[in-house]
């Protein structure tokens, strides 16, 4: 019963169960248990929260443009060019992030440069430690927690491949490509299992959030612009911006082309600011929009 | 009265607001009533859900507090809120005892207490208002036959908004006429069929297609819509006809 003397295929076999049993593990401590205290209009008192959790710090910013643009307080001009249209536009709002992108459009700026404005990713990112200090996304000790946990699975499965790849050169067999592929994969989905952008209470949040504004999104084609409610902005915040009709938003496209590959729903979930919720490991771990 | 479960989000919605508002307006909250055809149990994809807010007192400052949660909940269910002081009630449901005659028999009482048990308005309120709605309904209607009937695709709609001030009227005649019906489109049939026999049984059954799936048969939308403002017009003469009891 040592599954060390076992022949190629067979060890190959017991490997997989290990490795799904280690992922499955890894995953389950990286979810971790979800936080019910978390009210939910903690999250609508505030829709740039919402477009936060189902994104990064580039859409709360792509979100208050739409917003303010729809609210007329900013405009797209022929040039393509946005900007602040009233001198005290500023005093019209009571978020922080508005106050800056209309700050930042005063002087004309493409749309595509403000999702890259340091000063208005750093106003973002406050989003993000909010969310943090309410267990919707993984904080600092959370993330030392799932990379301390990666790497004991790391230990385990490259552990299991090295001592079976020392049995078999010592028996002589040196085809141990399989094994070092099964090896490599395994620990690629250890990794992704372990930085999940979102908590249990986060993934919680969000599926709570979409069935409190099912009627929204199916009634989204009745919306209309101006920002006399705040619909747009709730339906932008927790589905993207290309959820809104272009009939009746037709600067949207304008503003953020969709994607190619983004087939309707959400929009603008694959991270471009790398330093609001990575894995406190180093990048390169866990989509963004995977949970 | 029917108890039939709301949909999970609407459900959702309104138990997010009317904790809001407790938290919101305090001892000041005395009711929150659901109303209309959410409290029926029928609401539909498109339906407004109604509810009124019955208040002790309303100082400056409190309806601050009910911003944010009004404006989500109107934005997630399309919730509208009659928000109106228990000293006005009384006169309220004299200025607008068609529409209070109808919560009272149709209501469900999300917190507080039921202020609508002891609520009735006097059947002369009842009459004036019934007439009244009859009247606008027929003129409004006349108008907007007129304006959206060349669109076929339009009648649908007009059609369908026939539906609530109509049942609404059957029900309140047949109560001031010493009757009940199970539901006001239940009201709306059993009056079309005294006063008509099959003469509007087609146009109802348009009336149903049209809320329920806002498509009818090519042609069939436009005959629909003037019978039923010949039955509105039956109706009215129904109404005038009531004997004139205090």
């Amino acid at each position: 019963m040592n599954p060390f003397a076992w022949s190629g295929g067979k060890f190959l076999l017991f490997y997989a169960v290990v490795a799904v049993a280690v992922i499955a593990f890894v995953a389950w401590r990286a979810r971790g248990r979800s936080d019910s205290r978390v009210n939910v209009t903690f999250m609508t008192s505030d829709p740039y929260r919402i477009a936060y959790l189902r994104g990064d710090s580039a859409e709360v910013i792509r979100v208050s443009v739409f917003n303010l643009v729809d609210r007329g307080l900013i405009e797209l001009r022929e040039d393509g060019l946005l900007v602040t249209v009233r001198k005290d536009a500023e005093s019209l709002v009571r978020r922080a992030i508005d106050r800056a992108v209309l700050a930042a459009c005063f002087a004309g700026t493409a749309p595509e440069a403000l999702v890259a404005n340091e000063a208005l990713l750093r106003e973002a990112r406050a989003y993000g430690r909010d969310l943090e200090r309410e267990g919707l996304l993984p904080d600092a000790p959370t993330r030392r927690s799932r990379l301390a946990w990666l790497v004991g699975a790391l230990a385990v499965l490259v552990g299991v491949a090295g001592v079976k790849a020392v049995v078999a050169l010592a028996q002589g067999r040196t085809n141990l490509v399989f094994l070092a592929i099964l090896t490599v994969i395994a620990c690629l989905f250890a990794a992704r299992a372990s930085f999940r952008r979102l908590t249990a209470t986060g993934k919680d949040m969000l599926d709570d959030l979409k069935v409190l504004t099912m009627r929204l999104l199916g009634r989204a084609g009745t919306l209309k612009p101006g920002g006399a409610s705040n619909e747009a902005l709730l339906l932008a915040a927790t589905y993207g911006i290309w959820a809104l009709p272009a009939g009746a938003f037709p600067f949207v496209e304008t503003l953020y082309p969709r994607p190619r590959s983004d087939g309707g729903g959400d929009s603008g979930s694959s991270g471009s600011d790398s330093g609001d919720s990575s894995c406190g490991g180093g990048g390169g771990c866990g989509g963004c929009g995977s949970d | 009265m029917d108890q039939d479960p709301l949909p999970p989000d609407v459900a959702r919605s309104l138990d997010l607001f009317v904790r809001e508002a407790q938290a919101a307006l305090g001892e000041d909250l005395v009711a929150a009533i659901l109303f209309g055809s959410a409290a029926e149990g029928r609401l539909r994809a498109t339906s407004d859900v109604n509810v009124m807010l019955v208040l002790a007192s309303l100082p400056p400052g409190r309806l601050d507090a009910l911003r944010e949660p009004l404006r989500l909940a109107h934005a997630t269910i399309r919730l509208e809120a009659m928000l109106v002081l228990e000293s006005e009630l009384a006169e309220a449901a004299e200025a607008f005892a068609v529409k209070f005659a109808d919560i009272a028999v149709r209501h469900r009482l999300l917190a507080g207490r039921d202020v609508m048990a002891a609520l009735k308005p006097t059947p002369a309120a009842m009459r004036h208002r019934l007439k009244q709605i009859l009247l606008n309904f027929i003129l409004r209607t006349r108008e907007r036959y007129a304006l959206q009937s060349l669109r076929e695709e339009q009648v649908p709609r007009l059609l369908a908004d026939c539906a609530a001030p109509l049942r609404a009227a059957a029900e309140i005649l047949m109560q001031l006429e010493g009757r009940a019906a199970a539901s006001p489109k239940e009201a709306l049939e059993t009056l079309a069929r005294e006063s008509g026999a099959d003469r509007w049984t087609q146009a109802l059954a348009h009336l149903s297609a049209a809320r329920e799936s806002a498509v009818l048969p090519s042609g069939a939308g436009a005959p629909a819509v003037l019978a039923l403002l010949d039955l509105a017009e039956a109706l009215r003469s129904r109404a005038n006809a009531l004997p004139e009891r205090p």
